[in-house]
């Protein structure tokens, strides 16, 4: 049984979609736990229920914690892993002899509850998923944007690689692709679209990157292809 | 504050002057852009608040209906001095008296009429946004640029969504059908 931990980015890109039901259709499907950090909290509910413009969606979010759908993750000694794993993020990349920040906290808890309960992590943004997938694409981004050379710290990457194991990722694009192997949109295949399955998917992961999710073109056509619609 | 962060601002400041007297919006448009490589590799407030002041006042600029108003002026003088003011404080190192200048700018917008004072408020409020879309594109986490600028990340996350960040060659990590894969095993769907 692996869980599922999620970023706040992979929540907002859901919920600002209108997809926090299918989440819940997903969860009765799934024998693993949907977990979020008291950091991801923070982002998703406490933040949005003091503004006006996405208070709604935090109050979805808020009933999917009271149903269980999502579980908060409370663990006091998680505090030192992750602040050690932030210091190590941030001490990667070096710009003109200064290391650049690449993270933020909230980021990393949910990372290293992703690492100690060995669940696979949901995450939408962009930087996180390069770092631990591949740090010198990362760089070359860093290196291209800053136009100045960036120097690795070994030492670093490699403690980082180490902490992190073998970590896997996915995004709100491949989980509402899955949502939709499964049939869970099939109350939308009217008679007014033309090619109804495809204009679903294609719609579902359009509405996610337009809404934050670090998905290319390129990406949502070959998931669409593999879907073979 | 390091001495570079200090040179390029006392630069872009006045830099900005120069350009708000010539009524060169473009030019201070290339002012905040120039300023965030340096906000996004140093990550100190004060350049990042300039970044996005200089946006801000580009975008307040180019709106020539802003000027009809009876407090514009206010609005325009205070910020010709007040950046004056900023630059030369920063270049005698007294940092207490360029925050207090920079302030001034964002503390006379109460003074302002209803209308202009809106219209301004939001200008600098989309602009923390923009400027933040910018520090993620180089980089930068969506939440530690959200920490950064003090934004919400669920703006930021709209905001971005609509640029073409997510298109560049070095975001392509894993092949889609691998990571599907992952997701499918999840559900036992593979």
């Amino acid at each position: 049984m692996t869980d599922l931990v999620f970023d706040s980015s992979a929540l907002i890109s859901l919920a600002t979609n209108s997809l926090l039901p299918k989440l819940e259709e997903l969860k009765s499907k799934f024998n693993g736990k949907f977990l979020i950090t008291e950091s991801v909290k923070k982002e998703i509910l406490d933040h949005p229920l003091h503004s006006n413009k996405f208070k709604f969606e935090a109050i979805m979010i808020s009933n999917l914690l009271q149903q269980n759908i999502l579980k908060l993750f409370t663990n006091l000694n998680m505090e030192k892993k992750s602040m050690r794993l932030l210091d190590l993020c941030n001490n990667i990349f070096i710009a003109r002899g200064n290391p650049v920040k690449i993270l933020d906290r909230a980021e990393v808890e949910a990372l290293v509850l992703s690492i100690t309960s060995n669940a696979v992590y949901a995450v939408d943004e962009r930087t996180i998923r390069l770092l631990v997938e591949d740090p010198r694409k990362l760089s070359q981004l860093l290196e291209r944007k800053f136009d100045t050379k960036i120097i690795i710290d070994q030492k670093n990457l490699a403690a980082f690689k180490s902490e992190i194991k073998d970590v896997q990722i996915i995004r709100s694009a491949e989980l509402m692709a899955v949502a939709f192997e499964l049939g869970l949109f099939k109350e939308y295949e009217t008679k007014y679209l033309e090619n109804p399955r495809r204009e679903i998917l294609e719609g579902i992961l359009w509405g996610l990157r337009l809404r934050g999710c670090a998905i290319s073109t390129e990406e949502i056509y070959d998931i669409i292809k593999l879907e073979g619609v | 504050m390091k001495p570079e962060v200090k040179g390029e601002i006392v630069d872009v400041l006045k830099n900005s002057l120069d350009a708000i007297r010539d009524d060169n919006i473009k030019k201070l448009r290339d002012l905040s852009n120039k300023i965030i490589n340096s906000s996004s590799l140093f990550q100190d407030e004060d350049i990042i608040t300039v970044a996005v002041m200089t946006y801000s006042l580009s975008k307040i600029y180019e709106r020539s209906d802003y000027r009809k108003y009876p407090s514009w002026n206010l609005f325009n003088e205070t910020t010709i001095n007040s950046i004056k003011g900023a630059s030369f404080a920063l270049q005698n190192n007294n940092i207490d008296a360029f925050e207090k200048n920079i302030k001034n700018i964002l503390d006379v917008i109460d003074e302002l009429d209803n209308k202009l004072k809106n219209y301004i408020k939001d200008a600098f409020y989309n602009s923390q946004i923009a400027r933040g879309s910018r520090l993620h594109e180089h980089g930068i986490s969506l939440g530690r640029t959200a920490e950064l600028l003090g934004i919400n990340q669920w703006e930021l996350s709209d905001y971005i969504g609509r640029t073409g960040i997510a298109e560049v060659v070095e975001g392509m990590t894993m092949k889609e059908d691998r990571r599907l894969k992952i997701a499918r095993g999840l559900f036992g769907n593979d």
